[in-house]
């Protein structure tokens, strides 16, 4: 059996007193495996990823990442993944270098954040932009910025809340390839939230589809789609919305 | 017409934004108390101008001398003491009027001038209960000078009411020791002045720490800086310390001007004996150099402590807009103290040493009640109470910074959605 890298049981999340963020969620994510989570808008992709990340704390339920608990030992969670969240920037007034090394110097010292921070800017390949404020970049910099950052930090656990939001198609592609060598080359696991199907096709080994909190369907695109009767699997999300879910 | 949509709108942004209207309700509310605390200082300094008795020294016993102290005792409805010496009149009256020897020769002569010496004791560096002290002897002066006239025409049975001005040379007791009215008037001022000015600085640095959050978060990067392997406890000290460095930046950058405008602009001296000083060198003389010390350590902890809230502030917002327009208010309220020190005053009681410590810009003038008036326990308990406020705040930041409300920012169910779940 795979070691699992994240383990989420009976999760539920409530904003304030009513508002269902994610309701009685159970999936895990095998080490090494690249999973995606698929859902409309306020479906809680971002919520799950959010607590697997300990930025949020679920109201009842568990999560762990390689069997650590990310509610009793946050600290040692953050010490085995890195989080890109959905529209991720950098600091104003720092050169996309020096925004490089802050975030790697948190993980990394000496020759290691010097290594890191190489690698971080080849992943980047922004040229002599890294050397001006990131004031100066377009979105698809900044984003191009962060997947590198978080990229060339090597985490056990890649946590990408929709990583190629904002870039063009090239750059998607060559984000996707970095993300796909990255889980190859290292043996990173990756967790994706995604509304791009066809990225999801691309880059993930499972899938689990989200709507209204609830976990509606999990399997590998091939067996999404067979199971749906579906030729892609933005066909086999609006199936199983019409169907209001099937079981997994 | 365009104009009228963009103002609603800026307007509106305004009056929806739940921030701005916390902050209405904070100022009003803290203005209202300090309103009322100043008005029960005023009361009763009021009280003290027009209560207190005022001793007199007679040092001749003549017939015009006696009608006059009966016409001053009269007028100033039976507040009128004799004593001995003045030292005794200062410590038992508080006010005290030598009536000199040769004063019926002066007060007669057309050519004499008319010289009281007078004498005060203050144990307050409260702009209003110092100024209420002082004033009296000038009251006493021209109450003497108004009756003078009368008290001639009433010893000698002369028609001719000569306008004869009376000079009064004071001093003031200060917490015992004796100083002139110019060096009474250069400490009062600048241990009143300082608090206002440290509170400036505070009210400045919360501003920044609020903003270094709040920024963090329009800049997207914060939720990344979250999930480095980190402790939270260290962003958030980092985020106090990093504004408290900008606010040191500011504050020093303030005092050199205010110092270049003092000493280059206005080049004052103060008569300390025979010597001309500058006001600085009297009041460092004076109240020692340790106070300079205990500025400083007022300002660092005050650093922390507003830090500390700015901070809080900047954790629970989702943008640096809420965040200005919660933390003006803030500021405000920490000027709104020093002015509060300024202008009342603190007593030397334990009370008002704990509030000096939850305020902190009020720690200097609590360490001066303290040298003076040599109860040392009180800028202890005030130390001690600013530590444990600052821990406190610290505290807060980093709990704040483990809940969601950091990612999520404050959410206040009320208009149309609270109504909704009603």
């Amino acid at each position: 059996m795979d070691e699992q890298a994240v383990v989420v049981e009976k999760l539920v999340k409530i904003y304030g007193r009513s508002s269902i963020g994610v309701d009685n969620l159970s999936f895990t994510v095998n080490s090494r495996e690249i999973y995606a989570l698929v859902g409309p808008n306020g479906s809680g992709k971002t919520t799950t990823l959010r607590i697997i990340s300990t930025l949020l704390k679920p109201t009842s339920g568990s999560v762990y990442v390689y069997g650590v608990n990310v509610v009793r030992e946050p600290l040692r969670v953050r010490s085995m993944i890195n989080y890109l969240p959905e529209e991720a920037g950098a600091y104003r007034d720092l050169t996309g270098l020096d925004f490089m090394k802050f975030m790697l110097s948190l993980r990394f010292s000496g020759r290691e954040l010097d290594k890191a921070v190489e690698e971080a800017a080849t992943i980047a390949d922004l040229g002599n932009y890294l050397r001006k404020p990131v004031r100066t970049y377009s979105k698809g910099m900044k984003r191009i910025l962060a997947v590198s950052t978080v990229l060339a930090s090597k985490p056990k656990l890649l946590i990408l809340d929709e990583p190629t939001t904002g870039l063009d198609v090239e750059r998607s592609l060559y984000v996707r390839d970095m993300i796909r060598k990255y889980n190859n080359q290292y043996g990173i696991t990756v967790l994706l939230s995604s509304h791009n199907m066809l990225e999801v096709e691309y880059l993930s080994h499972r899938v689990g589809v989200l709507y209204k909190g609830k976990l509606i369907a999990e399997g590998t695109p091939e067996e999404l789609k067979k199971s749906a009767g579906a030729v892609n699997l933005e066909e086999v999300f609006m199936k199983l919305k019409k169907e209001g879910g099937v079981v997994k | 017409m365009t104009i009228v949509q963009l103002v609603k709108r800026e307007v509106k942004a305004f009056i929806k934004n739940p921030g701005f209207i916390i902050g209405l309700i904070l100022m009003i509310s803290v203005y209202g108390i300090l309103g009322n605390i100043t008005g029960m200082a005023v009361e009763s300094a009021t009280k003290e101008f027009t209560e207190a008795n005022i001793g007199l020294v007679l040092e001749e016993d003549t017939r015009l001398v006696k009608e006059l102290v009966k016409l001053l005792n009269t007028t100033t409805g039976g507040r009128i003491r004799v004593y001995g010496s003045l030292d005794e009149a200062i410590s038992e009256a508080e006010v005290g009027v030598v009536i000199p020897a040769g004063f019926t020769e002066n007060a007669t002569s057309l050519n004499k001038s008319v010289v009281l010496r007078g004498g005060v004791r203050v144990t307050t560096f409260s702009l209003t209960g110092a100024q209420a002290r002082t004033s009296l002897l000038v009251v006493v002066s021209s109450t003497i000078e108004r009756l003078l006239p009368l008290a001639i025409s009433a010893t000698y049975n002369v028609s001719l009411q000569p306008q004869k001005p009376v000079l009064m040379s004071s001093n003031i007791l200060f917490y015992d020791k004796k100083i002139s009215q110019e060096e009474f008037l250069s400490i009062t001022a600048f241990i009143s002045y300082t608090p206002l000015l440290v509170s400036l600085i505070l009210g400045i640095n919360a501003t920044y720490a609020a903003q270094l959050v709040a920024v963090e978060k329009v800049e997207k990067a914060f939720e990344m800086l979250l999930a480095q392997p980190i402790r939270r406890r260290n962003i958030v000290l980092a985020k106090i310390l990093g504004a408290s460095i900008a606010s040191i930046l500011f504050g020093a950058v303030y005092l050199i001007g205010m110092l270049m405008f003092i000493g280059g602009g206005l080049n004052i001296t103060t008569t300390v004996g025979t010597e001309q000083v500058s006001p600085i060198t009297m009041i460092i003389g004076f109240l020692g150099p340790e106070m300079l010390g205990v500025i400083v350590s007022s300002l660092v902890i005050g650093l922390i402590f507003s830090g500390a809230i700015g901070v809080i502030i900047g954790s629970m917002v989702s943008d640096e807009r809420i965040a200005g327009v919660l933390v003006t208010p803030v500021m405000f309220i920490f000027i709104g103290v020093g002015f509060l020190t300024m202008i009342t005053g603190l007593s030397p009681n334990p009370a008002s040493a704990v509030l000096a410590g939850l305020t902190i810009a009020s720690l200097p003038y609590i360490y001066a009640i303290s040298l003076f008036s040599g109860e040392t326990f009180l800028i202890i308990y005030s130390i001690i109470v600013a530590a444990g406020v600052c821990s406190l705040l610290i505290y807060i930041a980093s709990t704040i910074f483990n809940k969601d409300i950091v990612v999520l920012g404050l959410r206040i169910p009320w208009g149309r959605k609270a109504r909704e779940r009603m």
